[in-house]
């Protein structure tokens, strides 16, 4: 399926469905087989091939610490002058790897964590901070706990909603170190997901899903036994709740509920093609070592797990993050060239002035090194041949390469973020979206937002990228048309489709 | 109103903030500076006479400055004042909590591999952290995976887990095995309601799939009940308090059981609860020293050592192999075993005070370690012991496994060792750098040689933003200059002499009593193992622990009040804990706010 092609089904009028009010686009649905809001996007419904279409997935890939902006932006191809939408090539840091994924990727430029500039709650850590902010796009509780759910986990709730319809709601790994800092994923306020960095029990999790040749009659004896003890369990909370104080109540009603929907999703299993990743190779990413060889091992083995757990459709939203890798280890460089070189630069430190410091080529091998694990997912999802034929799991997916922060020096503004895969149609890809800038407002500049520094925030934002994260929903059939903070999210943004 | 310690015993400890320049975002800082118990002006602990500035306006009678005391320090709290109540949250087993339970409860049976998810902690925090405890569906999932998994080695010798004599009913024995079993999972007598739930569940089952599915059935449900993965506490109404309920004499044994064992109450504690003799005070105290002299003991204090020094950081710890060829990962492995058993032995068998574990001269080594002790090879595999050069070397901060672990793969960080000081000895953390400033370690220039301390001089005080917490944080970190990335001694450092003075304090506006110049490693342990501040920092520690929670401003007065007499460094600790076990609030909880 071209990608042109694929974009075309959506705007084309005889494929397009009427715009029905809410409820009678579900009776529709349901009608198609589909849960509720399912593959119900702007609008238009693909109607077509709706009800064999293979079910679009997202993988929020996270990197740490920002870029070297002027050395992630797209450029000028060979002999023009000028980077166009669509005529353009990659930038230092991610054309090695990914040039020859360009046609399937979305560059997005100058979208700002507006959310940070608005949020009053203390400053906490500065990484934690927009840790928070990047899903979630709202005001915190407290100076590192999110007070809204993240835009993973209210995908990973709307499709899953009313009934289950993946083994896992959603799933998050971490390659690297200190994947305990790391809490961007909110199911609620306060309550925050913390991701699997032990590549074998992110293993056995996910292949204790994988139940081949299970009969329906055993499936079945199962799930009466399951209910069995899920009422006794739920007799049991029954008791306790009316006992607890308020703080302990929500708590525990998580964990009741959660239960609920275990019962439900331990029914669930792979689909029929699934075949479990190769254990001998996440078992020889297990015993950590500080060297570039092991790192490479752990990522393969984690993309590995994100490929399979998408494949499988053991889940359909995947969290991937990277973290605590310092750039000495990807590199071999002796000496702390993260902290050296990345906390100098700025978004407006130019290409120029960049390739004049020390450990600039080594900083390069680091943002190149999680570029080429980038490129590596998206291969992985090239090769499973998925629906029509020619068409491969990528098809139906969207990988979104997030961060905590543009650049080095904290700053949440003009993020570095890249689409890859058009999610079944909806994201129209191979393309250079460049947006506006304008003045920051009074409110925008109040808050000490860099490190306390107010004079160091940018006079500048772009749009909000709680923007980006409707689009995101969207493209996952989850009707919404805002997120976070509504005064930093205008709706979708249609440039990418 | 919870009140601790209670309001006649007049205790006053002036605590003040870190104030000065190193501020940042640093918030609950406490420096315990002086009891004065019998409100006559002197600490109690010293005889040393309080000036009268330090002490807060409020404490009628003791005169003092105004409130918000003096210098930029924050007010002194004063301890007998009613405090906020502290929240008493539910508490949920911990991944080594939870493993330990389930081998005390099916002592037969051979336990699967068990699947515990990640857990984390708040930066200065402890697993057990009920805030730190989500129920996320990783938890849940694995709850219920190793229950299934359980249940299925259990019931593979069904006579052995639930005892039927020949003949007898089989509905019967397994009726009598869901109120035995029960009591032990749920750590107290199942309810009328939960006996008869738990019989129909068994039976039920049996009736479609036979006895012994119905067994593995009932546990299942037994281990992913909530009163199994949680321990809820409500208390009984008790004379006399206000607002506080007692524990029972349930809830008590669990609380005593988990705190000094890590898992459930064995029979003799169930016992003593079941009779509620373990409410009387002789029969806790009894209970209290059988717990404390058990070897489950022993592994509680590893795991507070291992959390509370963040003793993870030698985990996998490398260095740069051109410089230090000897230093390979089984020498990691063979550290972290040889600091775990020295400091089992300072809280075992050196009396278990603050200055046993700082100036003990103790050290465990082996062939491959004792190089970096500055130690003959003992001619051993095994660890054993061997005593330190204790001119050189003393106690915690001399173990040659600390001093690599706080240190770069190629160079020594006095910055590293000093925040640890600060932050685990003296609970003082100073604030992480900002964001935005260049933090690499300064690069030796070739041909030039210098000191890490004179090139960290050059770049810390150069700066104003960086010499505000350096001068504090490298003030301490300098005294172990004569230690290198790997441990080991050194009189030069690249042909030049090694200058080890030091200050505590720098930037501390309060006077504490560790506050001041000293010159090397030995001469830092052995002011701080006398020191109260640092004594009442590490109680909080382990308050936090027993508790689980995080520290609270009120802490350090809470300490206070429980570390048995004795001059400064030399409080046991054992002893402490026992005091923890008998304090009130151990032996009480808040009303459940509705």
């Amino acid at each position: 399926m071209s990608l042109t092609h694929a974009y075309r089904i959506t705007q084309n009028p005889e494929n397009a469905v009427p715009h029905y009010n809410a409820l009678a686009r579900r009776s529709l649905l349901k009608s198609l087989g589909f849960a509720a809001g399912w593959n119900m996007v702007g609008g238009g419904v693909h109607k077509a091939k709706a009800a064999s279409r293979a079910p679009t997935r997202i993988v929020f890939f996270y990197t740490e610490n920002g870029t070297l902006q002027s050395a992630w932006k797209p450029e000028a191809s060979a002999g023009k002058t000028v980077a166009t939408e669509t005529d353009f090539q990659l930038g230092e840091l991610l054309r090695p790897a990914l040039s020859q994924h360009q046609k399937d990727l979305l560059i997005i430029e100058n979208l700002d964590m507006i959310s940070c500039d608005l949020d009053v709650t203390p400053f906490g850590g500065s990484h934690q901070r927009m840790q928070v902010h990047g899903l979630t796009g709202a005001p915190r509780l407290r100076p590192e706990v999110a007070g809204t759910p993240s835009v993973d986990q209210i995908i990973g709730k709307a499709i899953n909603s009313p009934a289950a319809v993946t083994a896992f709601p959603s799933l998050t790994f971490a390659s690297g170190r200190s994947y305990g800092d790391q809490l961007m994923n909110w199911s609620a306020a306060g309550q925050y997901l913390v991701p699997e960095g032990n590549i074998m029990t992110a293993y056995n999790r996910l292949v204790g899903a994988i139940k081949p040749g299970a009969s329906a009659t055993a499936a079945a004896i199962a799930a009466q036994k399951r209910k069995m003890v899920y009422d006794t369990l739920n007799a049991d909370f029954g008791d306790l709740k009316p006992r607890l104080s308020k703080n302990d109540l929500l708590k525990v009603d998580a964990h009741a509920s959660g239960l609920a929907d275990l019962e439900m999703r331990l029914g669930l299993g792979s689909n029929a093609t699934c075949v479990a990743p190769d254990k001998a190779n996440a078992q020889a990413a297990s015993t950590p070592a500080d060297t570039r060889a092991f790192w490479d091992k752990n990522a393969d083995a984690f993309l590995r797990l994100v490929t399979t757990s998408l494949a499988c459709d053991l889940t359909r939203v995947v969290n991937l993050q990277f973290g605590g890798l310092m750039p000495e280890e990807i590199t071999g460089y002796q000496g702390d060239i993260h902290l050296g070189v990345v906390h100098g630069v700025s978004g407006d430190t130019s290409l120029a002035q960049l390739k004049r410091m020390s450990g600039y080529a080594n900083m390069v091998k680091y943002h190149q090194w999680y570029a080429q694990q980038f490129a590596n997912l998206i291969a992985m999802l090239k090769s499973i041949p998925e629906g029509e034929p020619g068409e491969t799991l990528l098809d139906h997916t969207v990988i979104f390469w997030h961060q905590n922060m543009a650049a080095g020096g904290h700053d949440p503004h003009a993020m570095p973020y890249v689409l890859a895969g058009n999610a079944n149609g909806f994201f129209r890809t191979g393309r250079y979206i460049k947006y506006n800038r304008r003045a920051a407002t009074a409110e925008e500049s109040a808050i000490n937002n860099l490190d306390g520094d107010k004079a160091k925030a940018p006079p500048t934002r772009g749009l909000p990228h709680n923007n980006l994260l409707v689009s995101l929903a969207n493209s996952m059939g989850v009707p919404i048309t805002t997120i976070g903070n509504p005064k930093c999210c205008t709706g979708p943004l249609p440039e990418l489709r | 109103m919870f009140r601790f310690p209670p309001a006649t015993s007049g205790i006053v400890v002036a605590v003040t903030f870190l104030t000065g320049a190193c501020t940042g975002n640093i918030s609950g800082l406490t420096q315990a500076r002086y009891v004065d118990a019998d409100g006559d002006g002197k600490d109690d602990l010293t005889g040393v006479e309080i000036p009268p500035d330090e002490l807060p306006a409020a404490n009628a009678g003791h005169g003092g400055a105004a409130e918000g005391g003096t210098g930029g320090t924050t007010p002194a709290l004063r301890c007998d004042l009613p405090a906020a109540p502290l929240p008493a949250p539910i508490a949920r087993l911990t991944n080594q909590q939870y493993r330990n339970t389930l081998s005390d409860l099916l002592p037969g049976v051979t336990l699967p591999a068990l699947r515990l998810p990640t857990e984390i902690r708040r930066k200065d925090g402890f697993f057990n952290q009920a805030d730190a405890q989500n129920p996320s569906s990783e938890f849940l999932e694995a709850w219920s995976a190793n229950a299934e998994a359980i249940a299925a080695a259990a019931v593979i010798k069904l006579a052995q887990l639930v005892p039927c004599a020949q003949g007898a009913n089989q509905a019967d024995c397994g009726n009598t095995w869901v109120e035995a079993f029960g009591r032990k999972a749920f750590r107290r007598t199942l309810s009328t309601a939960e006996r008869s739930r738990y019989r129909k569940l068994l039976s039920d089952v049996t009736i479609t799939f036979g006895f012994s599915e119905g067994i593995a059935l009932t546990l299942r449900a037994f281990l992913q009940s909530p009163h199994f993965l949680y321990r809820p506490e409500f208390g009984e109404p008790m004379a006399g308090t206000n607002g506080r309920k007692r524990l029972t004499a349930f809830e008590l044994g669990t609380r005593l059981s988990y705190f000094f064992w890590g898992t459930m109450p064995d029979e003799s504690l169930q016992a003593a609860a079941s009779s509620g003799a373990l409410l009387q005070d002789a029969m806790r105290t009894q209970q209290v020293q059988r717990l404390l002299s058990d070897d489950r003991a022993r592994v509680v204090a590893a795991d507070f050592h291992e959390q509370w020094l963040r003793l993870s950081r030698l985990d996998g710890l490398t260095k740069r192999p051109d410089l230090f060829p000897s230093f390979d990962a089984r020498v990691a492995v063979d550290l972290k075993a040889s600091l775990h058993k020295f400091l089992d032995q300072a809280f075992w068998q050196q009396g278990g005070t603050l200055n046993a574990l700082l100036t003990s001269p103790t050290a465990y080594v082996n062939d491959r370690i004792a190089p970096f002790f500055d130690l003959p090879a003992p001619g051993s595999t095994a660890l054993v012991e061997k005593q330190m050069d204790p001119s050189q070397r003393l106690g915690l901060l001399g173990q040659a496994s600390l001093l690599s672990s706080l240190a770069h793969a190629d160079v020594d960080s006095p910055t590293q060792r000093g925040i640890f000081v600060l932050e685990h000895l003296l609970c003082s953390p100073p604030p992480s750098p900002p964001g935005n400033v260049n933090t690499e370690p300064p690069k030796a220039v070739a041909g030039t040689p210098t000191t890490t301390r004179e090139r960290l001089e050059k770049q810390h005080l150069s700066s104003a933003t960086c010499k505000a917490c350096h001068e504090l944080i490298d003030g301490v970190g300098f005294g172990f200059n004569h230690f290198d990335a790997v441990g080991k001694w050194r009189t030069t450092e690249n042909g030049l002499p090694i200058d080890a003075s030091g200050v505590v304090g720098v930037g501390l506006e309060a006077e504490t009593d560790i506050n001041g110049a000293f010159d090397g490693l030995t001469a830092l342990a052995k002011k701080m193992s006398t020191s109260q501040t640092a004594e009442i920092c590490v109680g909080t520690h382990w308050l936090s622990y027993a508790r689980g929670l995080a520290a609270s401003d009120i802490d350090p007065c809470v300490v206070a009040s429980l570390l048995p007499n004795a001059k400064p460094g030399h409080a046991s600790l054992r002893e402490f804990l026992v005091a923890i076990a008998s304090s009130e609030e151990f032996l009480t909880r808040p009303e459940a706010t509705p």
